[in-house]
């Protein structure tokens, strides 16, 4: 069966989870965090990740407070503690030194540390930029790993930041303490590392086209990937693109990509987003149904700052669209029904497989549904299709999605022109965004 | 944006010829492994995760082993800005793709990564192929269907030996001592051109190389991986290459002071208990 062959990730343990997603969370929101969220998070049950996180709290390596709120994890904290942590302009603390400088660094962002030499008691601040110490004679003592019943309290403790080098080895003359005193820009350099997957994701990549002002900002919202336009004047609209699926999503890319830059010139805040299982986002392309399909564009659809939003949607796409957001404007491009899709999708495998002759394709149309219907899942073009996908989309038409509202609609047909030029040129791309520039204030 | 992912990811826009590259780097769920791998794509691909997501679940792949993996779009492909490259094969057409690969392995030595296993399909097994000597830290290559020739896709030449530099290329990677795992799948006109090569000069090269490179020939189309018997295939045998040969891509050597064991302490072993 295909989807016995698709590769899932092995399962982290649920200790690993609850710690991950605490992390984020509390870096994210900056405010304690429920262990109920955690586990939501975590995939597991509420009383099993309350017993986890109970366990984790005895050994230091999670923290808890009163009320039973997860106030840190691996390292950071959102209430104050031995290290103040300056990430921009927002405040947390650390448990100890070393963890702020690999956040520091795994975020490669601006910030500072500010602590209290363990000998002195004098205030040491390390100021960081773009994730990387600037020059100082501060250092961190790291203290050997040994057994103990908390880090927290039994190893944390330890890492601190010393004024120099000097004064952190006269501390270890007078304590005793076993372990190795390391410049800062190499704690850092290893110790983001640690931190690098716990990170990754919480910050988007921007950039600013330097003709428009229009800034691109692509990364995750949740599972999706999400790419979002705004321009250096918005006209306060916004344009919801609802991607085409399988061998579509390939042919028509780079034109949305074109649009959406196109539109954003024009002062019209564009989000773009790729299905769950689908792209870059995450997700299993055999869970992904026509369901699914619209609460993806309803999230990224979320995401709009305008006041005003319009959806856009090709092939498949736009049946998408239609039902994502009942009487908003919509732009139908090449629109196809359900129906026809699975139909074309089909002879075109066929097609394949009687040109390639043994490439892994063909059969009838019958025999894709007979597959889907046996075995759950079939191979189209290189793609796989589930059976929820296909049973999901193949009764919908654009009338149903459409229903009996009024709403205003502006369909654009390339046909095959589009079909044969995955690569537009800008000119036509500009045609097309001034069609839709003009027609959605209106 | 935030929240859950399967996979640790990090999306960047790193500068190159003036374009801005869209990259996705996948981490390990871990500490990385020094060697991070650069997934290059083919040239009729859209974007770099490629088709039913190959390329992404490459990365994810090889995140799983401990290997960072950043796959790339193409100067005007994908969400990348400018324009896009021509799908030839001479020096003149892959240099400039060269170029940005060496930028993307620039970004990647700044975030940490020591060595690069740079992994490409077709066109992007020919960039990969290229890289060998010119970017700097590169200690083994992936070639999923490596044409033979130096084609230009508009006048495809008929099935036949090597013609242009492939040979050349494998030779100074063989003796740069890189690694090199070739994956081709049967059905396809580029294994076919691969076994003809083989007859001469290419087979005496392989021959030499020993153990150095390995051949996979897969049952099952590659070649702009049109089914997903193939994509798996392709996963796997690249995935078991890159766990077998990790050692071999050589690692930096301890820092002067430390070579009696790291003082360093892996703050996740330590939460791990």
């Amino acid at each position: 069966m295909a989807e016995q062959r698709l590769y899932h990730r092995p399962a982290l343990t649920l200790d690993t989870r609850l710690r991950r997603s605490a992390f984020r969370r509390l870096y994210t929101s900056g405010s304690p965090v429920s262990v109920a969220a955690l586990a939501a998070d975590a995939g597991a049950g509420v009383d099993e990740s309350r017993a986890t996180v109970a366990d984790m709290d005895a050994r230091g390596v999670i923290r808890v407070d009163r009320d039973g709120m997860v106030i840190g994890s691996w390292g950071l904290s959102v209430l104050p503690d031995r290290h103040e942590l300056w990430i921009g302009e927002r405040r947390f603390w650390t448990w100890c030194a070393m963890d702020a400088a690999g956040i520091l660094g795994a975020l490669a962002a601006d910030g500072r540390i500010r602590s209290r030499s363990p000998l002195s008691g004098a205030t040491v601040e390390v100021r960081f930029r773009a994730g990387r110490p600037e020059p100082t004679a501060a250092a961190v003592f790291l203290a050997e790993r040994a057994p103990c019943a908390s880090v927290y309290e039994d190893w944390c403790s330890l890492v601190n930041l010393f004024e120099d080098a000097t004064a952190a080895a006269s501390w270890v003359e007078r304590t005793g303490s076993a372990g190795a005193c390391t410049a800062m820009d190499e704690v850092t350099r290893r110790a983001a590392g640690t931190w690098r997957p716990l990170v990754a994701g919480l910050t988007a990549a921007e950039r600013v086209d330097a003709a428009s002002g229009l800034t691109e900002r692509a990364g995750f919202a949740g599972s999706l990937f999400v790419v979002r336009y705004l321009p250096a004047a918005p006209v306060g609209l916004a344009l919801v693109v609802c991607p085409p699926i399988l061998a579509d999503q390939a042919v028509h890319y780079r034109r949305e990509v074109l649009l959406a830059r196109a539109l954003g010139a024009r002062g019209i805040e564009v989000v773009r987003f790729h299905p769950r299982g689908t792209g870059n986002s995450h997700g299993d392309p055999l869970e992904t149904t026509f369901e699914t399909l619209v609460a993806d564009a309803r999230a990224a659809a979320g995401l709009v700052q305008a006041d005003r939003a319009a959806f856009l949607g090709t092939r498949v796409g736009a049946l998408v669209a239609a039902a994502a957001h009942p009487g908003a404007p919509l732009v139908l491009w090449d629109a196809i029904d359900g129906g026809d899709f699975w139909r074309e999708a089909f002879r075109a495998r066929r097609i394949r497989g009687l040109v390639d002759g043994g490439a892994g394709h063909g059969g009838s149309v019958d025999d894709a549904e007979a597959q889907l219907e046996s075995v759950g899942s079939v191979d189209v073009l290189g793609y796989h299709v589930g059976r929820p996908l296909y049973e999901s989309v193949r009764s919908r038409t654009l009338a149903g999605e459409l229903g009996a509202a009024e709403r205003r609609l502006l369909r654009l047909d390339g046909g095959g022109r589009w079909w044969f030029n995955p690569d537009p040129g800008l000119e036509e791309v500009q045609h097309v965004a001034d069609l839709i520039a003009a027609w959605l204030p209106s | 944006m935030s929240g859950a992912q399967s996979w640790p990811e990090e999306v960047v826009f790193i500068r190159s010829r003036g374009s801005d590259l869209f990259g996705v780097l996948t981490q390990p769920a871990g500490e990385p492994e020094e060697t991070a791998v650069l997934l290059l794509s083919g040239a009729a691909e859209a974007a770099s995760f490629g088709r039913n997501q190959v390329r992404a679940r490459l990365a994810r792949r090889f995140a799983d082993l401990g290997f960072p993996a950043m796959r790339v779009d193409y100067p005007g492909a994908g969400e990348s800005t400018g324009r896009a490259p021509e799908a030839r094969l001479d020096e003149g057409s892959i240099l400039p793709l060269v170029e940005d690969a060496a930028a993307v392995a620039g970004w990647l030595r700044e975030r940490g990564s020591r060595r690069l296993v740079v992994a490409g399909s077709c066109l992007g097994s020919r960039v990969a192929l290229t890289c060998a000597g010119r970017v700097p830290d590169v200690g083994g290559l992936v070639l999923v269907t490596p044409p033979v020739h130096d084609y230009d896709h508009r006048r495809m030449p008929e099935s036949g030996g090597p013609q242009g530099r492939f040979v050349e290329l494998m030779r100074d990677a063989v003796d740069a001592g890189l690694p090199v795992l070739l994956v081709y799948g049967r059905p396809d006109r580029f294994a076919t051109d691969f076994e003809l090569a083989r007859r001469g000069e290419l087979g005496d090269l392989l021959r030499t190389a020993g153990d150095l490179v390995t051949v996979a020939m897969l049952d099952h189309a590659v070649y702009d991986f049109p089914n997903t018997a193939g994509q798996d295939a392709v996963v796997e045998a690249a995935a078991a290459w890159l766990r077998t040969h990790a050692p071999r891509f050589g690692r930096s050597p301890c820092p002067s002071g430390q070579e009696g064991g790291d003082p360093l302490l892996r703050l996740q072993d330590l939460l791990d208990g």
